[in-house]
């Protein structure tokens, strides 16, 4: 059935990325951030399956290093932010009344805040040696607002629908039914911004990466764009360089959607849903 | 034993409605008194058409909305209003609904009997196994098999069918009242009377009164007791459901009563009276009637009329009855 | 005459292709109010939107067509292909659920002017309009307002109104009063039934309720599982039915002042999902025998104007 083809696929990619990342670091002893490591712009061959960049480094390696930490920031980045975006939003939404109140106003604080100039600030003060966590901690600031409100329309309209008072006569209690009754009509949506949020993570970060925030030596596919693009890599035809974190970044993506949708499809078949 | 079987004196609910230059205030409960005391059960009928207030009846009783003043009794607690039960849990075995379209009262990501399981643990208090028993009961006390409904999800289901799975959760915590707003309007007519038929013999075995809100006067007619009209947040007409329908008083219950398409009887097309606009119906100072009535004079359109109590219990709401 | 001859439509989904419409075959005379009555999922609603010439993916005619026994501007003969044409000019629609039907945001006068195509003096149309809504006992300050600010009931008014104030040859009404409650009812009921003596249109009326059929409809179609059961004139099908199903569906429903406990219809219709042989009722019919499930019964005419598909309405006769 073509649903289950999405999902295969999906996971395939997923599988292969994850996998591929976490494994992959084991079978060499490089540290992949060192530079001048090989000769400089060699091209594709055996040894190096997609050639050397103009620091030294075997582009292939750089990848799945940079997957590896793109993953893991952008998962981790991405479980917080909708953690707390769709737990403060779902407690808006139901409860109404000041609580609803006072954390609008929180992330209403955050959505119009001015990320640029705010980072621009943070830049100047960190002055380009931030840890991964400082950057993570930022992904997650600037992340949560927007997830908020809309998980929080969404339960202000599930909130009156006659299955919440059919809970509420089962004599279910409020966070039960947060979190059985309209926590899955927020759960599609809540996939959907999973994905954004590593999307975002990942494109924060590279951008970030570019205005000197960043840890620029640890390889990510952000900082590995822009390394390629600071040599100007499209000029010099050194394509494999500047492709091969764009290629990884579509093909990742590409995985978690399948998956995401695939699986949502299956759930849906398993409801008797035909 | 007599009690209180349901009770309401001087409810009002007024709802704000219009822009910030047009505010008008309408009277969803307009002074709203009802009272009917028996030892057995009952089935009461609420009748009214949409916009009658009968909708707004029940979320009151159910705690839904709250009222702005006066109260409500059902089987001698009071449910809303001041001095209403604070304890939820005495609350939600008194009274228990079924609400008009049965695939919106589940979800559709869990299966059915979950309700049913949540509300013998939560409140009656069972273990997994038990409830799973009274369940098995509360079902087959419906008409329906344990098997055809366990990890079923609502689509996979009739909407007469669906209404069932709903009565029978609202039977499990053996409710002193259950109150149905329109629980058969979404059923196809031929359907209807199962589900109908279902409240008379659940009345009788398991000794629970039921408030049936409808506009359908002749379902009404074959299970209630009683009968309480409604119009536009006012009643207008109560009594035992024998002599309101078969002669009723008051114009607006002649109305209703005329209107149910009988496959035994042609419609008299003369006598008819349409609506006005919704809004200033509910804002007219004298009997809310006054648009449509065929015996409507002078004092009809600036005074209220009040109940006037008769002998054999009734009471109707009109200047000239 | 409007001919309806041997349709099949079908839908084609994701799990395959499922006839909704089996063979129907009808001669329908003009000027009068067809009710057509079945369960949901009946095949009544596809009927009416192949009438309407609602045609498009996953709804497709596989077999037969239908006649419309008009013709257009041209003199050419109105077919389902070139009815889309006529839409809201010789044939209208009064849809089940007003609410989806009328653009929140824009009034009511905006909507009624939005059918006409003609375009000569938007006012004096408003005009007409108004003219015309008085005149069906709607208050005036309907066409001014928003349609959130009516009522359901007052809302489905509106929407008669529009449908019927081109005077079109045929209106097709599909369940035009099941959300609303029974006042509400009778009033819209009564109006189209006044509009159609005016006008001599052809309405083709699907309710699940045979007690509205009772009151309105003059002729009688009743459908179970995608096909024709009963055809003939309301006083024959009504006062002798000659169909199980059709008793059942009667019978079913309560009166004020009855005695005897009425029961509803039990069980579910087939599923047009299986295969299915013989006589589509027989599982739910109290006559049916090995015959009934072996051979499917056609629609024949058994009196003259009455038309059954069972194999044992003669015992009925």
């Amino acid at each position: 059935m073509k649903t289950n083809l999405r999902l295969k696929i999906g996971v395939t990619l997923l599988a292969i990325f994850v996998l591929g990342s976490l494994i992959l670091p084991y079978f060499t002893h490089l540290n992949p951030t060192a530079q001048g490591t090989y000769f400089k712009n060699l091209p594709v061959s055996w040894k190096h399956p997609l050639g050397t960049n103009s620091l030294g480094q075997d582009i292939f390696w750089v990848i799945v290093f940079a997957v590896r930490n793109s993953l893991l920031l952008g998962v981790s980045v991405s479980l917080i932010v909708n953690l707390i975006s769709i737990t403060l939003g779902l407690t808006a939404g139901y409860s109404g009344g000041w609580v609803d109140r006072l954390i609008m106003t929180l992330c209403d604080s955050f959505i119009t805040i001015p990320t640029l100039p705010i980072l621009i600030i943070l830049a100047s003060l960190i002055k380009g040696s931030a840890s991964f966590l400082t950057i993570g901690l930022i992904l997650v600031a600037f992340g949560w607002a927007w997830g908020a409100r809309t998980t929080r329309s969404m339960a202000l309209s599930l909130r009156e629908r006659e299955f919440v008072h059919m809970a509420r006569f089962s004599g279910m209690g409020h966070f039960e039914i947060i979190f059985k009754e309209i926590f899955p009509y927020v759960y599609t949506y809540g996939i959907v911004g999973f994905i954004n949020t590593i999307l975002y993570a990942i494109n924060t970060e590279a951008s970030l990466a570019v205005i000197g925030l960043s840890n620029l030596s640890v390889p990510t596919l952000g900082s590995a764009l822009y390394w390629a693009l600071n040599y100007n890599a499209l000029f010099t035809k050194q394509y494999t360089w500047v492709l091969s974190p764009v290629v990884a970044t579509v093909l990742l993506f590409l995985g978690l959607f399948l998956t995401s949708t695939g699986y949502n499809d299956l759930f849906a078949a398993r409801r008797g849903r035909s | 034993m007599t009690v209180i079987v349901l009770k309401s004196e001087h409810l009002n609910k007024v709802y704000s409605l219009g822009s910030l230059l047009r505010r008008m205030k309408i009277h969803a409960l307009d002074d709203v008194n009802l009272e009917v005391m028996s030892d057995e059960p009952v089935i009461i009928s609420l009748v009214g058409e949409s916009g009658s207030g009968k909708t707004t009846l029940a979320k009151v009783l159910l705690r839904v909305v709250q009222p702005n003043s006066g109260d409500a009794i059902v089987h001698d607690r009071v449910v809303a209003g001041d001095g209403a039960l604070v304890d939820r849990h005495s609350f939600l075995k008194t009274v228990q609904p079924i609400f008009q379209n049965p695939f919106e009262a589940f979800s559709s990501y869990r299966p059915v009997d979950a309700y049913l399981e949540t509300t013998a643990m939560r409140i009656n208090g069972l273990s997994r196994a038990e409830a799973v028993e009274l369940v098995r009961e509360a079902l087959s006390a419906v008409g329906l098999k344990y098997t055809d409904v366990h990890e079923k999800y609502p689509n996979q289901f009739s909407g007469g069918e669906l209404q069932r799975v709903s009565v029978a959760r609202a039977l499990i915590p053996r409710p002193k009242m259950i109150i149905a707003d329109e629980p058969v309007s979404m059923i196809d007519a031929s359907m209807r009377m199962n589900v109908v038929n279902l409240f008379l013999s659940l009345k009788n075995d398991y000794k629970t009164s039921f408030l049936y809100i409808t506009h359908d006067l002749a379902t009404a007619y074959y299970i209630s007791d009683y009968v309480a009209v409604m119009y536009r947040g006012c009643i207008v007409e109560f009594g035992s459901a024998k002599d309101v329908l078969a002669s009723p008083l008051h114009p607006y219950t002649q109305l209703l009563l005329e209107s149910i398409p009988s496959v035994r009887v042609k419609w008299d097309r003369n006598r008819f009276a349409y609506s006005d606009l919704e809004t200033k119906e509910f804002q007219f100072v004298g009997c809310k009637f006054y648009n449509r009535c065929p015996l409507a004079k002078e004092v009809c359109a600036h005074q209220r009329p009040q109940a006037v109590l008769r002998q054999d219990g009734r009471s109707v709401y009109c200047h000239f009855v | 005459m409007i001919k309806i001859n041997n349709l099949v439509a079908t839908y084609t989904t994701v799990r395959g292709t499922v006839t909704a419409v089996d063979k129907v075959n009808l001669e329908i005379p003009e000027g009068i109010t067809l009710g057509i009555a079945g369960e949901s999922g009946c095949g009544k609603t596809t009927l009416l939107k192949v009438l309407y010439g609602d045609i498009g993916f996953p709804l497709s005619i596989r077999e037969g067509a239908v006649e419309y026994g008009m013709v257009g501007d041209q003199d050419e003969e109105i077919t389902t292909q070139n009815i889309q044409k006529y839409w809201f000019r010789r044939i209208a629609y009064v849809p089940q659920g007003s609410m989806s039907s009328l653009n929140p945001v824009v009034r009511i006068r905006a909507q009624f002017l939005d059918y006409m195509r003609s375009g000569s003096g938007q006012k004096r149309m408003l005009e007409e309009a108004r003219e015309y809504v008085k005149s069906l006992g709607l208050p005036p300050e309907v066409l001014d307002a928003y349609p959130h600010q009516l009522s359901g009931g007052m809302r489905q008014r509106v929407m008669v109104a529009m449908a019927s104030f081109i005077k079109p040859d045929i209106i097709l009404a599909d369940e035009p009063t099941t959300a609303l409650d029974v006042v509400v009812q009778k009033g819209i009921l009564l109006l189209l039934m006044e509009l159609q003596e005016k006008m001599k249109s052809t309405i083709f009326f699907v309710s699940h309720d045979m007690g509205v059929h009772y009151q309105i409809a003059q002729k009688m179609f009743i459908m179970y599982a995608a096909k024709g059961v009963e055809y003939g004139n309301a006083e024959d099908v009504f006062g002798n039915p000659l169909h199980p199903y059709t008793r059942l569906l009667i019978d079913s429903l309560p009166a004020v002042g009855d005695t005897n406990l009425r029961k509803g219809v039990s069980g579910h219709p087939p599923s047009l999902w299986d295969t299915l042989m013989g006589c589509r009722f027989a599982d739910r019919c109290p006559y049916a025998t090995e015959e009934c499930r072996a051979y499917e019964p056609s629609l024949r005419e058994v009196r003259p104007g009455h038309f059954v598909a069972c194999h044992f309405s003669e015992r009925f006769l």
